[in-house]
């Protein structure tokens, strides 16, 4: 008998799956079904972001004063938007020094080349639903001096979130999407409403106090100095 | 030959106690949630590479921690005395192994490299040591356990880049008594053991240099090993059917009789008493045998350890006294190994997959055990 059960648990898994999983595949053992946050867990770790935003966000709602869930789904749209979290964190350390917030964000930013300019809005708005994903966090989960480990890291992703939407924004108007390369003549679909909004998120990441808001603060400086209006002082800043 | 089940003479005052108060505690007892991995605190290779199922059968020092009344029916009054040495380490920990030896082609020694590894899969390594006397009566041992489990998460549990390290360090020393019922096919055992346990973990944030740079001095990582310190007990009963060809075993254990307190250090979890039992069928001749066993851990529920986690399955085969091989079912998932037996020294080896969590499928290791022991 015994042996007839080791060969059946032996055919119903073949050694890649593990035989409590569900749905059961063999009536021997009882399958174990993976809570929400194993199931966000798992699809995380395997880095299917389409899957983890739709748990996250049902997740979300059906417990909305689960904090710990926020950051993971601002991380979602960060990575969704294309933003790689794997480079800030072996270069987080060279951020800072007084350098632009464009050149400190580069690296880790999707580049315009080959989208249009709809398909790279869409990857700026994603990362202003990371932005008011964390900002929905009530203070207590965003204080800087939190002892925390969620408080401190969310209110570090939201200086990170929105360093790098503002470098997004300003690389619309600087680079050719058909080339990937820099392009001044892009300056002129620069509006008022588009200049303003890039110097909120600016001055939002400058006062975040996080990895990025010594680069966001400088830039946000220097593009202040010129004396303009905003939108001239940006366009200034942006074609040097 | 018939199996004697007579009772000719008044069961033994101490066996007649060690059984009530082990029925005492299998009923009085509630069932505690709270998960726990229910693998003895020191699993030998061989009845690791058999599933796991060791209540029934266990090999040399791994048979006081496994169940102790296995003690008595071992065949000779002596049963081990040596000492043993073993290596755990996940497959990825190999294939990492390779390609930052010198000369290859993704070697590079800064620990940058470390960590890109470690984000594409998970390191594990971990050793197990033992000095162990056993016979029929009893024995004394001491053991050493220690594992490193390192992990690294894109989107870690903060939502930012995170590495996880859990480590694990199981030392301590057991002493066993075991005794046969008189005139029944019945073994009980009790063994005692002093733990020292430490199971430390770290989630660093990488995208925080602050908390990266903290751990850049060896010390902050000396100084998370704080062991707590406990005395536990474990009690078994084997009921033993011989006959000619075939045996039939069935096994009770209970482990942490009563739940194992840990004071000091790092406030290790309280070991919760959890009972188990197992059943086995051996086809033997006089030199070779097969042994299949299936054992089911918490029979209470007590961690809520799911079911692919708490049922274990195997066979071992034992063929000229020298050689065995084992197969068996581990944590859900297939698990093989072979032994040779030298007299003197023994080798073996063993490839199983644990899952490091309650959740089936979600984190496991695929891990390689190289085992030697010299002794007889």
């Amino acid at each position: 008998m015994i042996p007839l059960m080791l060969v059946y648990l032996a055919a119903s898994s073949c050694g890649t799956s593990n035989l409590g999983r569900c749905p059961a595949s063999n009536p021997l053992v009882a399958c174990t079904e993976l809570t929400a946050d194993e199931k966000i867990r798992e699809a995380l770790d395997d880095q299917d972001l389409a899957s983890a935003q739709v748990l996250l966000e049902a997740a979300i709602a059906d417990e909305p004063e689960n904090y710990e869930r926020y950051p993971l789904l601002a991380a979602v749209y960060a990575g969704l938007s294309g933003f790689n979290l794997l480079a800030i964190a072996s270069s987080s350390a060279s951020s800072g020094g007084g350098a632009s917030i464009m050149d400190s964000m580069d690296a880790f930013l999707p580049t315009p080349e080959g989208l249009t300019r709809t398909e790279y809005r869409a990857k700026i708005d994603l990362l202003g639903q990371a932005i008011s994903t964390i900002g929905a966090l009530p203070a207590e989960f965003l204080a800087t001096s939190a002892t925390d480990k969620y408080a401190s890291s969310a209110s570090q992703q939201l200086g990170i979130y929105q360093a790098a939407q503002a470098s997004m924004y300003m690389k619309m108007f600087t680079t050719n999407f058909s080339t990937g390369l820099p392009d001044p003549s892009q300056l002129s679909d620069l509006t008022d409403e588009d200049a303003a909004a890039i110097l909120a998120v600016l001055a939002n990441a400058a006062a975040s106090g996080g990895t990025f808001a010594e680069a966001a603060a400088s830039t946000l400086a220097t593009i202040n100095s010129g004396g303009g209006t905003d939108r001239d002082n940006l366009a200034n800043f942006l074609s040097t | 030959m018939p199996v004697k089940t007579e009772l000719k003479y008044p069961i033994d005052s101490v066996v007649l106690a060690i059984a009530l108060v082990m029925q005492f505690l299998w009923n009085a007892m509630p069932g505690i949630c709270f998960a726990r991995d229910l693998s003895p605190v020191y699993e030998e290779t061989f009845d690791i590479a058999a599933g796991g199922a060791s209540l029934t059968r266990a090999s040399r020092y791994g048979a006081a921690l496994a169940n102790p009344a296995l003690l008595p029916f071992s065949g000779s009054f002596h049963r081990w005395l040596g000492s043993e040495f073993s290596l755990h380490i996940n497959r990825e920990s190999v294939d990492m192994a390779k390609a930052m030896l010198p000369g290859s082609s993704g070697s590079g020694s800064d620990s940058s490299d470390f960590v890109d590894h470690v984000f594409e899969a998970p390191f594990l390594a971990g050793t197990q040591t033992s000095l162990a006397y056993l016979n029929a009566y009893g024995g004394i041992g001491f053991f050493s356990k220690f594992e490193v489990d390192l992990e690294a998460q894109e989107y870690g549990p903060t939502g930012l880049p995170t590495i996880i390290l859990n480590g694990k360090s199981y030392t301590g020393g057991t002493v066993s008594a075991a005794k046969r019922v008189p005139f029944l096919p019945l073994s009980l055992g009790l063994t005692a053991k002093y733990l020292m346990i430490s199971e430390p973990t770290l989630a660093i944030d990488l995208a925080d240099p602050n908390a990266a740079a903290q751990f850049q001095d060896p010390s902050a990582l000396s100084g998370l090993v704080n062991p707590s310190r406990g005395i536990g007990y474990d009690m078994g009963a084997l009921l033993f059917l011989q006959g000619p060809r075939i045996d039939w075993r069935w096994a009770l254990k209970i482990d942490d009789v009563g739940g194992s307190s840990f004071s000091g250090g790092d406030s290790v979890e309280d070991f919760k008493q959890v009972v188990s039992t197992g059943a086995s069928v051996t086809f033997h001749t006089g030199k070779d045998a097969i042994h299949i066993a299936i054992d089911r851990r918490d029979l209470q529920n007590t961690y809520g350890t799911p079911a692919f986690k708490s049922t274990r399955a195997g066979v071992k085969f034992l063929l000229r006294g020298y050689i065995g091989l084992a197969a068996g079912y581990y944590d859900g998932y297939p698990s093989y190994g072979a032994e040779l037996d030298l007299i003197f020294l023994k080798l073996g080896a063993a490839s199983y997959r644990r899952e490091r969590t309650e959740s089936p499928g979600l984190s496991p290791r695929d891990i390689y055990v190289m085992n030697l022991a010299t002794g007889f």
